[in-house]
């Protein structure tokens, strides 16, 4: 029951932060000069014509009455339709989301893989060649802009060599796995850089602590140590440090997005804030909320899992 | 287009590939590249070029703009007379056209597709049949339309995408109330006449379309067009990957290849890199208004405006811009516009020239002004970069803002922008089009420059009358000579589309207007 | 227990300098000079074209070659140093003031105050940060001096949890509780006492996040949100170059090499720090 009440305690904690963005992202898409008329008629458009598509999209009327519309809708689950698209923006949502959720999961996995090991070589080795070697190349790839290591990646693993497909998102699971994977890579290299620097320095940390000298003066094996102290305590940090990532990791999806063709939803939130599509941003803004909360609430738990200490 | 595919076949029994005249090969489903989606498959409420330039592919109008964008030739309807005075339009339809769904296209449809996208309520395209007074049917092949006066662009109106003919009963059966509701719904799963039908739309990713298989007309080889089982189109925003993913075999086509890389692409042996001529034409919009923010605005000055003009190297523009692959203009309009006039390029480069006039001009000095850009768009960028450099030459000193579209429209609409960069692509075969909107003030006040001529705006009225071609063009060569020598505009150069396809791909076009068909369009086995 | 020590840790003690703050520091003061004095670094104008040397590979007299208007790109890419030090100094270091501030007073009053900021950090970390960046740009139009203010109403947020939550622990400590037994305002309990040690995970985060703004410049200014032309900055040089990768690989990969350098230094310098001030500690 502990557990229940703290994962209802976070759900409600969501609503007063879900409030406040709404409103933020509602003031300022609708502070970006222009309007959707004007985005989408651009040199064409016409006075009458744009007055005419803001009165039939209810623009014409007061902020605090376009928000009470919006929340409104937004309160029996409507979140309305695209202005662009015509689709209603639940259906976008649906459709999108899911790619940008698969590309961040596999972009997460690929950075623990690399970042898991080669931190505890960097650990161990403290100070010898090993060490210079890995934390060198990770500062490279922590210093490596997305669009600059897409496109590389592209043109020598899609292009040069063929062993990839030259961005897209294909057809089937194993399909999208596929075409997922050099984004993936490309969204992995910083995320493993951060997670790397972080675990290598709570391993050390944790080695130099006291208690597990003492264990190593009581003659336990490093093996054990090892497993018991050392990387237990480590992940505790990179889960927490994880959580916090994803919302660097959602913004590295917007680049890593648009290089590599993946219609994801970090594309579509960029284009229809270009497109003033106010209902995609807001309706955008609330999923990732959600999203990201619940990857708070999910690192907040293995944390607890891996450390009772945690869930007071 | 037979024309085109005509060509495509002599080049290939030349290159000895083929022996027959009749060997194309049928079947395949071809992928083609786009920059980014459609949004709205409606002809009569849609808004953008990203629909217009493939709507023709699903549905179709009574006549077509031929290859060259310059004339017409049937398509719905086989004949079509407009009589001595002009205000009346008499048109046969084409026997035994179905929709993709397998129901019979009737005078009905074409009454109520006419009607529908004449409407004044009805989307931004309406002006182009504001002349037409009733569309009746005294029998079930002939249409008749009267106008309310005389118009001069009565058939090529018909020959523009938002008079496509729709299914009126399958429209009607959509839900919700409005013609704007029905026409989102009906949008989802389009029906036309058109040679492809839409199968399958993943928003933002892929649209498919598949062969209509109730296809009115026939290829060279007396089978139903299309020739393709079907086609797809991926939406690919970046040009680098865009192209990647051309040169890895993955998609047959490309759209909107950066001139950067069309020669790159012309010397890739695997791939067809196409320019194909268009309408499009690039200049540097001025707002000439006296006073801007308060303050007199230097670029009123026609002599500035020229100096500015002379200063601009555009042959340096077309290489370091578009590498060669545009033209300097030679009017306003671009050079496959009907109607257009002029033979030598405006305002040669002349640095001598361009300092004597700033030195004559109320500004001897130079001034600060600055010009506003589409951010991240690599033409402007280069367009704006070079003319910084050229005008500083004559003491400008040009600050450049980069912005996003709407941003820039905002601007542009409420005439507080000092100069932008502008592009324009005709939707129509006829002059008045972009005459209407560079030149005549009552439109949007010339580009919103605040530039007013009173001749030409006279003029511009006179030819919306005018049914004598010879005298119609009289009146547009005048427009021109006015605009060109004292217009808000700085023109710089006109350029084709650059296309690049696979060297399977056979017979697409893109029209000078934009449009992509893809009707008898081949993959080589 | 306190003579329990490895000998790597004697190792550390003894030198004076981690290693990689002495390469990274080393790194950072070069492009510091270059940032200070760009001409007498570079052989030619960044700006001046040369349409009889467009696309030109690198030679002797162009070692990094030149870009499509015929402008030098070792020039330009070390012109880009001015621009590309200031972001990575200006967008930080508000941030950094503001959210130090901001975060030893809420970490310090704990309660109502912690609450709210919780909300405040929830609210910013939810939405993608370049999302909300590319947002306000567009509302404020670009340039240089508007992504400074986009950047810093959203990054102070990360300093401040930083600092509040050193605070929240170094206040619970015996020294802290004493200031408070001797009659200590709390603006002197806060910034004489806690603050000065609860900073150092700061001032190593600062680090990182400078090597963080140069990627979010050149993100912008490859989106075209950022330094605005004819200026030389390194991600527009990557955009200007994005579409000769093929052609002309020079004009996109020599920016993109300064950016990683650069880069390397901060994130090295932050980590030589973080050594050195935990065995000070």
């Amino acid at each position: 029951m502990h557990l229940a009440s703290f994962i209802v305690r976070r759900l409600l904690q969501l609503i007063p932060t879900l409030l406040f963005i709404l409103i933020v992202v509602f003031v300022l898409v609708r502070l970006l000069p222009g309007d959707p008329a004007s985005a989408i008629l651009g040199d064409r458009a016409l006075d009458a014509d744009v007055e005419r598509i803001n009165r039939e999209l209810g623009l014409d009327r007061s902020l605090p009455v376009q928000f009470a519309v919006f929340a409104k809708s937004v309160a029996t689950g409507n979140l309305g339709n695209s202005i662009h698209l015509k689709l209603p923006v639940a259906e976008l949502i649906a459709a999108r989301l899911p790619i940008t959720i698969l590309l961040t999961v596999m972009a997460a996995l690929i950075a623990v893989l690399f970042a898991v090991p080669l931190a505890f070589v960097a650990a161990l080795r403290r100070g010898r060649a090993a060490d210079s070697v890995v934390r060198g190349a990770f500062q490279v790839g922590l210093s490596m802009p997305v669009f600059y290591l897409g496109l590389i990646l592209l043109t020598v693993f899609g292009a040069r060599l063929g062993w990839f497909p030259v961005g897209g998102y294909g057809d089937g699971f194993l399909d999208h796995l596929y075409h997922l994977f050099l984004p993936a890579l490309t969204l992995a290299l910083s995320l493993s850089a951060i997670l790397m620097r972080n675990l290598r320095a709570a391993i050390i940390g944790v080695i130099d602590a006291e208690y597990v000298q003492f264990a190593r003066a009581k003659g336990l094996r490093p093996r054990l140590i090892l497993s018991r102290h050392v990387l237990r305590n480590a992940l505790i940090s990179t889960v927490a440090l994880f959580g916090l990532s994803i919302g660097t990791l959602l913004g590295g999806a917007v680049i890593t997005e648009t290089v590599f063709a993946i219609p994801g939803a970090g594309r579509l939130m960029v284009d229809s804030i270009y497109g003033r599509d106010y209902p995609v941003v807001q309706g955008l803004t609330i999923a990732l909320a959600v999203l990201v909360s619940l990857t708070f609430l999910l690192t907040d738990l293995v944390q607890a899992w891996l450390d009772p200490r945690v869930a007071r | 287009m037979k024309f085109l595919s005509a060509a495509a076949l002599s080049a290939a029994i030349l290159l000895g590939s083929h022996v027959s005249a009749l060997a194309l090969d049928r079947g395949g489903v071809m992928t083609y590249g786009r920059y980014t989606d459609s949004l709205f498959l409606d002809p009569v409420l849609n808004d953008a070029n990203v629909d217009i330039w493939v709507m023709n592919n699903i549905y179709e109008t009574l006549i077509n703009p031929t290859d060259d964008g310059l004339g017409l030739q049937p398509g719905l309807a086989t004949e079509w007379t407009l009589n001595e005075t002009g205000d009346a339009v008499t048109l046969k339809l084409r026997e035994g056209v179905k929709f993709s769904d397998g129901t019979p296209m009737t005078a009905e449809d074409v009454v109520w597709s006419l009607d529908r996208a004449r409407n004044p309520e009805n989307g931004i395209w309406n002006f182009l049949l504001a002349s037409v007074d009733a569309v009746t049917s005294p029998d079930p092949q002939t249409i008749e339309l009267k106008l309310k006066y005389p118009d001069p662009t009565i058939l090529s109106a018909l020959s523009v995408f938002n008079s496509a003919v729709m299914p009126k009963a399958a429209f009607e059966a959509m839900p919700g109330d409005t013609d704007k509701a029905k026409a989102e719904e009906f949008a989802k799963k389009p029906i036309g006449t058109g040679p492809f039908m839409l199968e399958s739309w993943d928003r933002g990713a892929t649209m498919k379309l598949v062969k209509n298989p109730n296809y009115w007309d026939q290829g060279e080889d007396g089978q139903p067009l299309p020739y393709l089982d079907g086609l797809t189109f991926e939406i690919i925003p970046d040009d680098a990957t865009r192209i990647l993913k051309l040169q890895s075999g993955d998609i047959e086509g490309a759209e909107f290849i950066p001139f950067a890389r069309v020669a790159e692409l012309k010397a890739d042996p695997n791939i067809n890199m196409e320019l194909f001529p268009g309408t499009r034409v690039w200049d540097v919009i001025i707002n000439v208004r006296p006073e801007l923010d308060g303050k007199p605005n230097p670029l009123s000055d026609e002599k500035v405006r020229q100096a500015m003009n002379y200063a601009a190297n555009k042959d340096a523009l077309v290489q370091v811009v578009t590498y060669g692959v545009g033209t300097p203009l030679s009017s306003f309009m671009s050079s496959t516009t009907p109607m257009h006039s002029g033979d030598g390029p405006l305002f040669p480069y002349d640095l001598e020239k361009a300092k004597s006039l700033m030195a004559e001009s109320g500004f001897p000095d130079g001034f600060k002004t600055s010009i506003l850009t589409i951010a991240g768009n690599q033409d402007d960028l280069g367009i704006t970069t070079a003319l910084q450099q050229m005008w500083k030459e004559i003491g400008i000193d040009l600050e450049i803002r980069q912005v996003d579209n709407a941003s820039r429209t905002e601007q542009y609409r409420n005439g507080t922008f000092e100069m932008r960069t502008g592009g324009w692509t005709n939707d129509i075969a006829d002059a008045s089009q972009i005459t209407s909107y560079f030149a005549y003030s009552p439109t949007i006040d010339a580009l919103h420059s605040g530039w007013k001529n009173e001749e030409v705006d006279k003029l511009f009225e006179a030819s919306q009358k005018e049914m004598d071609t010879a005298k119609r063009a009289e009146q547009f060569a005048r427009i021109q000579e006015i605009f060109n020598a004292t217009g808000p505009t700085i023109p710089l150069y006109e350029t084709p589309y650059p296309v690049a396809l696979g060297k399977n791909v056979n017979g697409f076009i893109q029209i000078p207007l934009g449009n992509n068909i893809f009707r008898e369009t081949w993959l080589a086995k | 227990m306190t003579d329990v020590t490895t000998p790597m840790m004697a190792a550390r003690r003894r030198r004076v300098l981690p290693r990689p703050l002495i390469f990274g520091a080393t790194i950072l003061l070069a492009s510091a000079v270059v940032a200070v004095f760009p001409a007498q670094v570079a052989p030619y104008d960044p700006n001046a074209f040369d349409y009889g040397a467009l696309l030109q590979a690198p030679t002797s007299a162009h070692p990094m070659g030149t870009d499509n208007f015929g402008r030098d790109v070792l020039s330009r890419v070390l012109h880009a140093y001015t621009i590309d030090m200031q972001i990575a100094f200006f967008a930080t270091v508000f941030p950094f003031l503001f959210g130090t501030v901001v975060g030893a007073l809420v970490g310090y009053a704990g309660g109502w105050a912690e609450v709210i900021f919780g909300r405040i950090v929830d609210a910013v970390i939810t939405f993608p940060f370049l999302v909300l960046v590319i947002a306000i740009v567009s509302v404020l139009g670009p340039g240089l001096v508007n992504m400074y203010i986009a950047v810093g109403v959203v990054g102070w947020v990360f300093y401040a949890r930083i600092i509040a939550a050193e605070v929240r622990v170094q206040k619970r400590l015996d020294y802290a509780d004493a200031g408070r037994a001797m009659g200590y305002t709390h603006a002197r309990i806060i910034f004489v006492h806690l603050l000065p040690n609860a900073i150092t995970p700061a001032i190593v985060y600062w680090m990182t996040d400078m090597a963080l703004a140069i990627l979010l410049g050149s993100s912008l200014g490859y989106l075209g949100l950022g330094a605005q032309p004819p200026a030389a900055e390194w991600g527009v040089q990557i955009a200007d170059g994005k579409n000769f990768m093929a052609t002309a690989w020079w004009i996109s990969v020599f920016p993109g090499l300064a950016i990683v350098l650069t880069g390397l230094g901060f994130s090295l310098t932050g980590d030589g720090l973080a050594e050195l001030l935990r065995t000070k500690r």
